[in-house]
């Protein structure tokens, strides 16, 4: 019994009636996810630090409106990516256009990746996440890090589900094509096994 | 392959298209070999997405500090989430607290006392207390706010909090010393008390080690007892010597041994303490959560028999507290049975260290059954309840309880 945690219901439930001391255990509890969708989105962590604590603080302001016993994870991150898009929307960020050679298939490379991709991959695909446009990349890390569903996503960013749909397709299609000398056939086929 | 084609093997990888135009998909998929490679190429970005570091690195000690910096700025805003204001002294979520204050000087008395009793048996015992942490004292930082807000920053040992003030040596030393050893002060004798007071008021402030700021920051939500010789789960601090007695958990194992050790020097301890008082050794790490019930002490020859008496009924009070504690109730009925649970609760362990919290969380437990819908019955306990404790002369959080009781009492 040493081992169990602090109730997060008792703790939201205290913190919801002003006991501060009762948040804080919760930011510390989620302090590392909100900052890492922070990050992955603004991609600063002078950015992410302001989102952070922004989060954390309109998380505060409205746990009036949170529903205990419901997951605070998914709630405050939604916030976190809400403000970190409105944090690095400029036009710069908005979607450009679509990539060179959108609408063509990947063409699976004969250079075997292996099971995973390689060191060299992952770093193209982390420069090529870090060049979407951030709106595609706040979807594409809510969906693809954060496995939040299209209908969390568009309450979170305020969009409809069809947008949350074609955001992150274009996104996907970007870095496929980022990508494309290291997918080879291995990682095709893994990406196969694990559909089934 | 046309986008649109594309766009859907995006939402079927995601299983979000309905189910119609999913087996279609899969259908197509099967017969389909670039389909099934783009589809494996999104698959495998997905993947190695998740698995990507972050970007940068959060400079060192960033999260250590977070959240006592968050905890800064709401407080500077002074504006609370609900329609309750915050305040960082509106609550003691963690131990239960002492029923009566005294001075500092009393608290190092007593702990002067204690470490020339029960040193010896320091390093031959050390357990951990058989209980859990309740929901909210089991929180370290919480626990350290409560307790003593400008003691310590509320991190883990080796971090800092650049936002929590210094220590201010009045308060430290107030808190240090209430958590040593109440209970003990009354059973100083009058002539040692008066010998030390003012060598006390003089050490126990900088004498409070770094470490008992530590202690301070994990009590145990089960504390508590000064009655008899009752162990705090603070693990063993090298160098700050806990006493065995708070080390130990109150075991039937445990119990005697210590109630025998006392016994055996109990004669010795009064002189034992002053020598040590005059010797500026009173500082021991104060030991959080053993605040309960300033008492005078019975007779040596009688502490045995009331340990044996009053241990059966302490760690079945520490087991149901800890039981009740761990609940999660979600709906009106649960937050309701709960309310009814601390009811019991408070029935059943009248004398318990736990009454005061029992009390805040079954009026939190009647509030959440009023809050999450319950019918107007709800608002009527909840009321009654919350009256009931602002009633009680030893109650503690009597603002707290208004602030809950406003909102309910405006509803028609």
């Amino acid at each position: 019994m040493n081992d169990q945690p602090p109730d997060e219901t008792f703790l939201l439930a205290r913190a919801r009636q002003g006991d501060v001391s009762a948040f804080e255990e919760i930011v510390r509890r989620h302090q590392r996810r909100v900052y890492g969708v922070a990050l992955r989105i603004v991609r600063s962590h002078g950015v992410a630090d302001d989102v952070a604590q922004e989060t954390f603080l309109r998380a505060w302001r409205s746990l009036d409106r949170f529903e205990l016993g419901r997951p605070f994870g998914p709630w405050v991150c939604r916030i976190a990516a809400n403000l970190a898009v409105n944090h690095v929307r400029s036009p710069q960020a908005r979607e450009g256009p679509l990539p060179e050679g959108y609408g063509e298939t990947p063409a699976p490379s004969a250079d075997p990746l292996g099971a995973v991709l390689d060191a060299e991959a992952r770093r193209v695909l982390d420069e090529a996440v870090a060049a979407l446009p951030a709106e595609q990349r706040a979807v594409f890390v809510l969906r693809a890090v954060e496995d939040l569903s299209y209908r969390e996503i568009a309450e979170a960013l305020d969009l409809h589900v069809g947008t949350v749909m074609s955001r992150l397709f274009r996104a996907r299609e970007r870095l496929a094509q980022a990508l494309r000398p290291y997918l080879g056939p291995a990682a095709l086929r893994r990406g196969r096994g694990s559909e089934a | 392959m046309s986008a649109h084609e594309r766009e859907r093997l995006s939402a079927y990888l995601d299983q979000e298209l309905p189910p119609e135009e999913r087996v279609a998909v899969e259908a197509h998929v099967r017969s389909c070999g670039e389909c099934a490679a783009a589809l494996a190429a999104m698959r495998a970005i997905d993947e190695a997405a998740r698995d990507l570091p972050l970007p940068v690195e959060a400079p060192a000690g960033y999260f250590e500090a977070l959240p006592s910096r968050l905890r800064a700025r709401l407080e500077a805003e002074g504006t609370g989430p609900a329609r309750v204001v915050a305040t960082s002294r509106a609550r003691q979520p963690v131990a239960p607290p002492t029923r009566l204050r005294l001075p500092a000087w009393a608290w190092a008395v007593a702990a002067a006392l204690l470490l020339a009793v029960i040193t010896p048996r320091v390093l031959l015992r050390a357990r951990p207390l058989p209980i859990s942490p309740s929901p909210v004292a089991g929180a370290p930082a919480p626990a350290a706010e409560a307790l003593a807000k400008t003691v310590a920053a509320p991190l883990p040992a080796g971090t800092t909090a650049p936002t929590i003030p210094a220590a201010e040596p009045s308060k430290a030393a107030g808190g240090a010393a209430n958590a040593v050893a109440p209970g003990r002060a009354s059973g100083a004798p009058a002539k040692a008390r008066a010998e030390v007071q003012d060598l006390a008021l003089d050490q126990a402030a900088p004498r409070v080690p770094p470490a008992a700021a530590s202690g301070l920051a994990a009590p145990p939500p089960v504390a508590p007892d000064s009655r008899e010789e009752r162990a705090a789960p603070v693990p063993p601090v090298q160098g700050a010597e806990p006493p065995a007695a708070f080390a130990a958990a109150p075991s039937e194992a445990e119990a005697m041994p210590a109630a025998d050790a006392l016994a055996a020097k109990g004669g010795a301890a009064p002189r034992a303490a002053d020598a040590r008082a005059r010797k500026g050794e009173t500082a021991r790490p104060p030991v959080a959560g053993l605040g309960e019930g300033v008492e005078e002490p019975p007779p040596q020859a009688a502490r045995e028999s009331r340990l044996s008496e009053t241990k059966s009924a302490e760690v079945e009070a520490d087991r149901a507290f800890a039981r009740l504690a761990a609940a999660r109730p979600a709906s009106v009925d649960e937050w309701r049975a709960l309310r009814e649970s601390w009811r019991r609760f408070l029935k059943d362990h009248v004398a318990s260290p736990y009454t005061e919290e029992a009390w805040l969380r079954m009026i939190e437990a009647g509030f959440e059954a009023w809050r999450k819908g319950g019918q107007a019955g709800e608002a009527v306990t909840f009321t009654s309840d919350a009256r009931a404790y602002l009633a009680r002369p030893e109650a503690q959080q009597r603002e707290r309880v208004r602030r809950l009781l406003a909102p309910v009492s405006e509803t028609p």
